[in-house]
């Protein structure tokens, strides 16, 4: 037990001492807000961009920079960092309809992929809380659990064990189900599966090889999803019927949401 | 038909000069005759005709007669002549060689008009007429007319290949030969080359003859017409021959000449013509067949957006351009492609037939964007290595700068919602507490959230086990049969139930006595030594069980001691004690527990 108040003691140092550290950021990022109103675009983008070299993220940060290239007319970027916002906050409102009208703003336009509603309503709830909301979820379902578990052992009255079993029971299983939710999520936030087009447009080999054939083009602000490496070569799909339109393209056209 | 009338001075020797008149004009042609009149013949040498340019000549004429007795031989050398400018000129004497003496003949000067002073007159002097028809018995050289025409006039048509591949260049030439004078052309057969793309090499407009040497006779040869074939079928083709008509001019002695109209052909030609092989014939063939060259050329590799830009192909090569079906570049669609302008040029290099061929394309970049130009390519049969070769521009590069234009017309798919989102603007920037973390990041480090997790797992196992020690520490045993009474209970009723079954009742009773007694005993802690009615009634009633169940409590045993002492006062049957017992018992666990 003690080992345990130990450790939750030092996780809120911890906190703390992140608490003192994101002052500094908190200005970099105000002056970038500045820039922004002051309609200075690209003082404002590499306010954030900073930021983010930094390895400091979140939704509000890729949601202004988003705004930022938006503004700046660079598409591309603009629609980059509004799908990151809304990967890190699925429920980023004003990023999803910033995105929508950037989409608007280019050229090829993608039909987003329908699928079955069963797996859609799925997809929207996991991904709708970030990995550390079904984390801090689970935890605390199996800590009831367990204080419900101890009323069930130390009672003697039939009615209080049988209620309190059940209830037991039931609170194991839900931590469970949020526990793999947060697995899902955690897999989701840390992989990579899709990536926005960054370049004005550039060409779909047929294999990872500059002299392969052209498939066909893609444009800036294309959202595709990435298959598989090779040599820093990506295979990417594109549009919702799986093989139909696949092919290779250099990594470095990408931008990875 | 005899020929060479003549107006000899019997006898007499002499070597003169002749012309028809002293005047003529400037465009006119002059014949002037040497004749020698019985004497030897050697070494005809003409004077220099300063002034004059020799049109045709010298022409030989010979002709012995024996009149009344007296033989007179004469020998003319005719010349036709055309004065280079206009003024008096002097044509100087001849000289031959006779007797071993050099004899000259007489100079004769010559009035040259301004050119239209003096309408042309070609006739010749006035005892033409007489010559002719006087000249029955002039029998010249014994040849017939058409005979002698023919041999020295005559058509000929050359080709320079006789087996050929469709589409390879032939060259026709036809030539005329002649050694009588001509004064008037006509074609009256012109080919018409069925089977061939043609091209013409040379048309006379003028017929400029060279001296050439045919069949070792010495001719007066012309090219009449020399044109390039390009066979369009395979298999055996014909040239056309060449007809034409002449009016030829024959010098009859002295003043006079005669004039005859002369037809004559060429006769024609035939060539053998291979079809191209059909082994590694390239799908982009263009149907050339010689020598092609290739350039791609753009005006430049950066453009705005809406700014034209000209790709341009140029061939060049031998064989029949005019083959040459103009290659379409594949283009993205972001390009406009407007129809080609053509430029050609045709050159001879030699007898070969070749050119140039300029396509130039416009191009209208609507989208920004780098482009490839996808390469252009094209093949032609190679006549000197027999093979097809494939022509192949390299990629070229375009980048393309600046606003797209087409978004409209691309962006159909709109729908209502989405026309409404176009006239808006985007949504302001968040400025509140931007909660930053950094990437990947989770609630806490992985192994200590595990940790987190199965904690309370282990510690609900841990309570349980905490709890169970604690039990057999306090020596609460008790507590264990209180904890089992139940279950004890439950199976005894089972083998009393298994005795009602088999109608025993003796058994039955004593097994239902047990389950009774032995499940009051465990849950009320009272040794079976212990156990009576009384004991167990009482400590119920301390436990609060009900007083009405303690009656039926009662009841049930005294039934099921009495029925086991004296069966025969027992009027309730087996079932409704058991029923009665299992009732019980299941009240008192509610109760108890």
């Amino acid at each position: 037990m003690r080992k345990w108040l130990l450790h939750i003691l030092l996780m809120l140092a911890c906190v703390n001492a992140r608490a003192e550290e994101t002052v500094d950021l908190v200005g970099i990022y105000n002056t970038a807000n500045e820039a922004f109103a002051a309609k200075n675009y690209p003082a404002a983008i590499e306010g954030y961009e900073q930021l983010l070299s930094i390895g400091k993220i979140s939704p509000a940060v890729y949601f202004n920079l988003g705004n930022a290239y938006f503004r700046a007319g660079n598409m591309g970027m603009s629609i980059l960092n509004y799908e990151r916002a809304l990967k890190m906050d699925p429920e980023h409102v004003d990023a999803a309809f910033n995105l929508k009208l950037a989409n608007l703003r280019i050229n090829d336009r993608v039909e987003p992929t329908s699928q079955f509603i069963l797996i859609s309503w799925y997809q929207s709830l996991v991904h709708g809380r970030s990995a550390s909301g079904w984390g801090i979820w689970a935890l605390s379902a199996i800590w009831l659990a367990l204080a419900i578990g101890t009323v069930y052992i130390f009672s003697n009255k039939l009615v209080v064990r049988r209620l309190s079993f059940t209830l037991m029971a039931l609170l194991v299983v839900s931590s469970l189900v949020l526990l793999l939710f947060a697995k899902v999520q955690y897999q989701y936030e840390n992989n990579t599966q899709a990536a926005i087009i960054t370049v004005t447009n550039t060409y779909v080999k047929a294999a990872p090889d500059q002299t392969s054939t052209d498939l066909f083009i893609l444009r800036e602000g294309t959202k595709v999803t990435l298959l598989e490496t090779q040599d820093g070569w990506q295979k990417v799909s594109v549009g919702d019927n799986e093989g139909d339109k696949v092919g290779w393209v250099r990594e470095d056209v990408l931008g990875l949401i | 038909m005899l020929l060479f009338a003549f107006n000899a001075m019997a006898q007499a020797k002499a070597f003169r000069a002749e012309v028809p008149r002293n005047t003529i004009a400037e465009n006119e042609a002059l014949q002037i005759t040497f004749v020698i009149e019985n004497m030897e013949d050697r070494n005809f040498s003409p004077p220099d005709f300063k002034g004059f340019n020799v049109v045709s000549g010298p022409m030989k004429g010979m002709s012995n007669m024996n009149i009344n007795g007296v033989r007179s031989s004469s020998v003319t050398y005719v010349y036709l002549l055309q004065p280079q400018a206009s003024g008096k000129l002097t044509i100087g004497a001849a000289s031959i060689e006779s007797g071993g003496k050099t004899v000259k003949s007489n100079t004769i000067t010559i009035t040259v008009n301004k050119a239209g002073t003096k309408p042309a007159n070609s006739g010749g002097g006035g005892n033409n007429g007489g010559g002719n028809k006087g000249g029955g018995n002039n029998n010249g050289n014994g040849q017939d007319v058409n005979d002698y025409l023919n041999e020295n006039l005559f058509i000929r048509l050359f080709v320079d290949k006789k087996e050929v591949y469709k589409g390879e260049q032939v060259t026709a030439t036809y030539k005329l030969y002649r050694k009588v004078q001509v004064d008037q052309y006509s074609i009256t057969q012109a080919p018409s080359f069925n089977g061939f793309w043609t091209v013409d090499i040379e048309e006379a407009k003028t017929i400029d003859f060279t001296v050439e040497t045919f069949n070792g006779v010495q001719y007066y040869v012309a090219v009449v017409r020399k044109v390039a074939l390009f066979p369009q079928r395979t298999g055996e083709l014909e040239i056309d021959p060449m007809g034409l008509e002449c009016t030829v001019v024959v010098p009859t002695g002295g003043w006079s000449y005669q004039r005859f109209q002369h037809k004559f052909s060429s006769g024609k030609a035939k060539i053998m013509v291979k079809p191209l092989p059909e082994a590694n014939k390239p799908a982009d063939f263009s149907g050339l067949v010689g020598e092609l060259d290739m350039q791609v050329t753009l005006d430049k590799t950066n453009a705005k957006t809406d700014d034209p830009i000209t790709l341009s192909i140029k061939f060049s090569g031998k064989g029949n351009l005019k083959f040459l079906e103009n290659p379409t570049p594949e283009l993205p669609n972001d390009f406009e492609l407007f129809d080609p302008k053509t430029t050609e040029k045709s050159t001879l290099q030699g007898n070969v037939v070749g050119g140039s061929r300029q396509i130039d394309y416009l191009l209208i970049p609507r989208r920004a964007g780098t482009y490839k130009l996808p390469p252009i390519a094209t093949s032609y049969f190679d006549l000197k290595k027999g093979t097809y070769v494939s022509l192949r521009s390299p990629e070229m590069v375009l980048a393309v700068e600046g606003e797209s234009t087409v978004t409209q017309s691309v962006t159909s798919g709109i729908n209502k919602e989405e026309v409404e989102l176009l006239g808006q603007d985007i949504r302001y920037i968040e400025t509140d507490d931007p909660d930053l973390t950094t990437q990947g990041s989770f609630v806490m480090p992985l192994p200590a959230f595990a940790m987190t997790f199965g904690a309370p797992v282990l510690l609900f196992f841990g309570l349980i086990a905490l709890k169970r020690k604690r039990d057999k520490e306090l020596g609460n045993t008790s507590l264990m049969k209180h904890r089992k009474a139940g279950k004890v209970a439950a199976k005894r009723l089972k083998q009393a139930e298994e005795c009602m079954k088999a109608n025993d009742k003796r058994g039955f009773y004593n097994e239902l006595l047990k389950a009774t007694w032995g499940y009051l005993s465990d849950k009320l802690g009272i040794p079976p030594s212990d156990m009576n009615k009384d004991a167990a009634i009482s400590a119920l009633r301390s436990r609060k069980v009900d007083e009405a169940q303690l009656a039926v409590l009662a009841a049930m045993l005294d039934t099921a001691e009495m029925a086991l002492y004296a069966p025969s006062t027992i009027n309730e049957s087996l079932q409704q004690t058991y029923e009665k017992a299992t009732r019980i018992i299941d009240q008192l666990e509610n109760s108890l527990s």
